[in-house]
């Protein structure tokens, strides 16, 4: 039974549709582009596709934050590929704690505390 | 004859009254327009004020006026928060008059306003050696705050000790020491805490409840990996691993960025507080405060 299990989770992740992938990459003549993107990427990707479209829609939970942490991953590994992926997990450490950091803005008539995607780092090299 | 005369002199009398009457109006308009722009300007309608002052210059013959109502249009944008509308605009009047102090000035605080630090020192060499005394050392001062926020405090520590401007200098060398005492935080330290204690490296950075979570959230994914595998579990083993991973070296990759983006933060602060004391000596230069 835990094999059919691990094999129903790869394909969920692997066998999404096609129209899937155009979460990172909408445009078809950029197939290049999308052969080239790492299949940890594409993965985690599929993954906030899926909790997105269909987990989050259930779950109806609420993120202090802005972006939400699905959006912030999101955009985290369109930025920064595999860099985005641990910026995220660190995100969702960090998500609805210390809160105080963390200026405050009105999104939709709802105080969310802005926390954009961003490697420092890269900021200062720059 | 006598009677042709006085033809030609009647003539030339209504021609030479028409003349005066003409330039009288003339003059009489540019003020009206001259007082129209500047009420649109200060009732801070200034795309109407830009649209009055372009057309103002169209006619002027005075440089001294054409560099006035120059130096309005470029403020007109700088109030609409069309910054590089604005620089463009004070350019014109740089290229006009290399030595025009305020809008050298202007020109490089917004770029400095912008966080283009290294463009506003750039231009400010290109255009210092046309200054000298009060304006050359704020120009200096404000070139030594783009240091500053380029993470060179000592060049702007040195600058600051070599202006004469004495009383704002001191009061930024007394900034700029506050700084470097303050305790920063080191990136690498905060990665390494988190490699050897999960969450130790967030409470380094004083985010007490990410730290907490921190440790119970990779203790809980360790744990149930741990668990999975021993009771043969392999989907159990392999979701809680990935996710273990994940999450370890999300921590110590994130705690570095973490101490950065709070280094950055400090870092602001300082200048802004630098940028302070330039307000003052922007007024002191009849350079109007924004």
């Amino acid at each position: 039974m835990r094999y059919v299990s691990l094999i129903i989770f790869i394909m969920a992740i692997l066998g999404a549709q096609e129209n899937d992938l155009d979460i990172y990459n909408p445009n078809d003549s950029l197939k290049e582009e999308r052969i080239s993107t790492p299949l940890i990427v594409r993965m985690a990707m599929k993954t906030i596709y899926f909790y997105q479209n269909y987990l989050g829609k259930i779950k109806g939970s609420y993120c202090p934050m802005y972006p939400s942490c699905s959006n912030y991953g999101s955009e985290a590994i369109k930025k920064y590929n595999f860099k985005g992926i641990l910026i995220t997990f660190d995100r969702l450490h960090r998500c609805s704690h210390d809160l105080k950091q963390y200026p405050r803005i009105v999104i939709n008539e709802t105080i969310k505390y802005y926390d954009p995607p961003i490697l420092y780092d890269e900021i200062n090299n720059n | 004859m006598m009677k042709s005369i006085i033809i030609n002199l009647l003539l030339l009398t209504v021609v030479f009254t028409q003349n005066t009457n003409k330039t009288v109006l003339t003059i009489e308009k540019k003020l009206q327009d001259d007082m129209l722009a500047n009420k649109l300007f200060d009732e801070r309608k200034f795309q109407l004020a830009i649209i009055e002052f372009e057309r103002l210059k169209l006619s002027v013959d005075d440089i001294n006026k054409f560099k006035v109502y120059q130096q309005k249009i470029a403020e007109s944008y700088l109030k609409r928060g069309e910054r590089i509308e604005a620089i463009n605009e004070y350019r014109k009047l740089t290229n006009i008059d290399s030595a025009h102090f305020i809008s050298t000035f202007k020109i490089a605080n917004i770029y400095q306003d912008l966080y283009y630090f290294y463009e506003s020192n750039q231009f400010l060499d290109k255009v210092n050696k046309n200054f000298k005394g009060s304006q050359l050392d704020t120009l200096e001062f404000l070139k030594a705050i783009n240091y500053f926020a380029l993470n060179k405090p000592d060049s702007a520590l040195s600058m600051f000790q070599n202006n004469t401007l004495i009383q704002e200098s001191s009061k930024a060398i007394s900034i700029i020491n506050d700084y470097n005492n303050m305790n920063k935080k080191n990136p690498k330290t905060a990665s390494y805490l988190n490699t050897i204690f999960p969450g130790a490296g967030y409470l380094y950075l004083d985010l007490i409840q990410t730290a907490v979570a921190t440790f119970f959230v990779e203790a809980l994914f360790g744990y149930a990996t741990i668990a999975s595998a021993n009771n043969g579990y392999t989907f159990g083993s392999i979701f809680g691993g990935i996710l273990f991973s994940g999450f370890y070296i999300g921590s110590i990759y994130g705690a570095s960025q973490q101490a950065v983006k709070k280094r950055n933060l400090l870092l602001n602060d300082t200048v802004i507080a630098l940028k302070i004391i330039l307000r003052g000596l922007q007024s002191k230069d009849g350079v109007v405060n924004e």
